[in-house]
């Protein structure tokens, strides 16, 4: 699967106020990608996934799944089970009796032989950790928030879509829940599907993806690995994005003088950094100035 | 008289979500309800204003029974509730309008009405936006709008459930600097939240679990209980989190340390001697 967005803007509103929601935006994503998207409010976030699913299409330029422009409708045959999209607090699409029926229907919509979608739901309620007996002709409204959530996911990852896309899929579930679906998506992805990831949460994308497209304005303002693009403090402050706690920290301990590795996004990594440096002999610490120990964060 | 006295209260759906819980917050505490989904947080929530009352047991909110229909109105005018989601919560297509809706149906008459709006959007530093519609505005924006809407009705108590959790960090931020002034015009303040480092900015820390208190204490107490606080399926603050990572690597770090000494101390260990 490849998926390359080439030259694409997103217009909105009258073509006389010229507003662009995504301008001139190229960008590849190869199988086995996991791309986090961050950017603030209104930078493009959202629009921007809903072009890579081929949900609106471009005011100019093209998207193309496989060297197949997605605005021709020809190209979109049973695009869903290529492409799967979850949206912000996708439980509120949530709608059929059970929670069986809800898992299934992408899959029924596919035209999959029954056996192979019991087959499927199955094994998809297994890996949210729902179990089938207890939960499957369950109503979905009668499930927690973390719960409902995760049955939502299902009924995407029902058809294997070759690339996922979420859109802030951890939002207001709590630190369990958000580690439990993180993992979930962390393993769909390891199976060699492809994943792009929104999120706020600079700890979540941290951890998860292995590239990421900084956004503002609609342009692509930088891109590059987790290291490449957690270094660039400067550049992420100024547009009101921030970088993992361990990386701050990091920061403010570099600027004091002391030698720190960049891009520590993890606090175990910091940890390790730390009890390296400590345990070099002293002579070859590299300090850079005398270490003034009142300070602020 | 405490501001919210919890008094046995048990309330169920099918499972029961409060479970004899008992607990007071005093006028002007600062308090974050942390807990797993499921734990009963939002259910507390709402029986502080009468959304939901208890089953068994009793809630006073400003010394009123909640169970009495009489004292609703008088309730809800003294203790205000801020959801998650800011979509959810307006009601009009213009900024001002959907501010002056509380106070109006409190039967604030101008020119006090447009004065206690003024001041609400002041407050929230969303004045310049007024006159918008609430659509145009960002989720963080929004939220600061919902957040004004409560002000303009001058309660005592205002009860936020998860207020950031579908905002960015530049949203979250101003959300945060909002509640913390507020508490210190003395307004008693109940902050729902999944972030450890937003309830670190509480008083007061009170951890639930399946519908009781598993702990209660000022954040560094709380955060130094690493083992319960794992077990409840919550995280630990960074601070936390990396005074842990550090004593496995065999430094000694003193028990429930701030990120500030934390700092301080790894810094002493690099200062040329």
């Amino acid at each position: 699967m490849q998926l390359v967005l080439d030259a694409v803007s997103y217009r909105y509103g009258s073509a006389a106020e010229d507003q662009y929601a995504i301008r001139e935006l190229s960008f590849r994503l190869d199988s086995g990608d996991f791309c986090g998207i961050i950017g603030h409010s209104g930078s493009g976030k959202s629009t921007l996934i809903q072009l890579m699913a081929a949900l609106i299409h471009p005011s100019s330029g093209r998207v193309l799944l496989d060297g197949l422009d997605l605005a021709l409708p020809k190209h979109r045959t049973k695009l869903f089970t290529r492409i799967g999209v979850a949206f912000q607090y996708p439980e509120a699409q949530l709608f059929a009796p059970t929670v069986f029926e809800d898992i299934a229907f992408a899959a029924r919509n596919a035209q999959l032989a029954s056996a192979d979608i019991e087959r499927r739901v199955r094994h998809w309620m297994s890996v949210i950790g729902l179990d089938y007996d207890r939960y499957a002709h369950r109503s979905p409204f009668e499930l927690s928030g973390g719960e409902q959530r995760r049955v939502a996911l299902a009924g995407i990852l029902v058809v294997e879509p070759e690339l996922l896309i979420l859109d802030e899929p951890t939002a207001g579930l709590d630190p369990a829940g958000r580690r439990r679906l993180l993992q979930v998506i962390d393993n769909y992805h390891d199976q060699g599907h492809t994943v792009v990831m929104v999120s706020h949460s600079m700890e979540d994308i941290a951890q998860v993806t292995n590239r990421i497209l900084v956004l503002k304005d609609g342009y692509q303002y930088l891109q590059g690995s987790p290291q490449e693009i957690f270094s660039h403090h400067v550049e992420l402050h100024e547009i009101n994005l921030g970088v993992p706690a361990s990386e701050s920290l990091a920061a403010s301990l570099r600027e004091l003088g002391i030698p720190l590795p960049a891009s520590l996004l993890s606090v175990d990594q910091l940890a390790d950094a730390i009890a390296e440096l400590r345990a070099q002999p002293s002579g070859s610490q590299r300090v850079g100035r005398s270490v003034n120990t009142r300070m602020e964060v | 008289m405490p501001d919210i006295v919890f008094e046995s209260v048990t309330f169920s759906y099918n499972d029961k979500v409060l479970d004899d819980l008992s607990l007071e917050i005093n006028r002007g505490e600062f308090v974050a309800i942390v807990g797993a989904n499921g734990s009963g947080k939002t259910t507390f929530a709402r029986h502080i204003n009468a959304l939901l009352q208890p089953q068994l047991g009793m809630v006073l909110t400003v010394g009123l029974d909640t169970r009495d229909p009489d004292n609703l109105f008088t309730i809800r005018s003294h203790a205000g509730m801020v959801f998650q989601n800011p979509n959810t919560q307006m009601v009009a297509s213009v900024v001002a309008d959907d501010v002056a809706f509380g106070p109006e149906n409190l039967n604030v008459q101008p020119p006090a009405l447009q004065q206690r709006v003024k001041q609400a959007l002041d407050t929230v530093a969303m004045s310049s936006h007024a006159e918008d519609d609430p659509a145009e505005l960002s989720g963080g924006q929004r939220q600061r709008v919902s957040i004004a809407g409560i002000l303009a009705m001058q309660p005592d108590i205002l009860v936020l459930d998860e207020p950031g959790a579908m905002l960015d960090v530049r949203g979250r931020r101003g959300i945060r600097r909002i509640i913390s002034e507020l508490n210190q015009t003395g307004m008693t303040i109940v902050l729902i939240t999944h972030f450890m480092e937003e309830a670190a900015l509480a008083g007061r820390v009170i951890v639930l679990d399946q519908g009781k208190v598993a702990l209660d204490g000022p954040p560094a107490e709380v955060f130094s209980e690493a083992n319960v606080l794992r077990q409840l399926g919550l995280d630990l603050p960074f601070s936390s989190l990396l005074a842990e990572a550090l004593s496995a690597q065999g430094f000694a770090i003193p028990e429930s340390i701030s990120l500030d000494d934390l700092k301080e101390l790894i810094c002493s260990w690099f200062s040329m001697q």
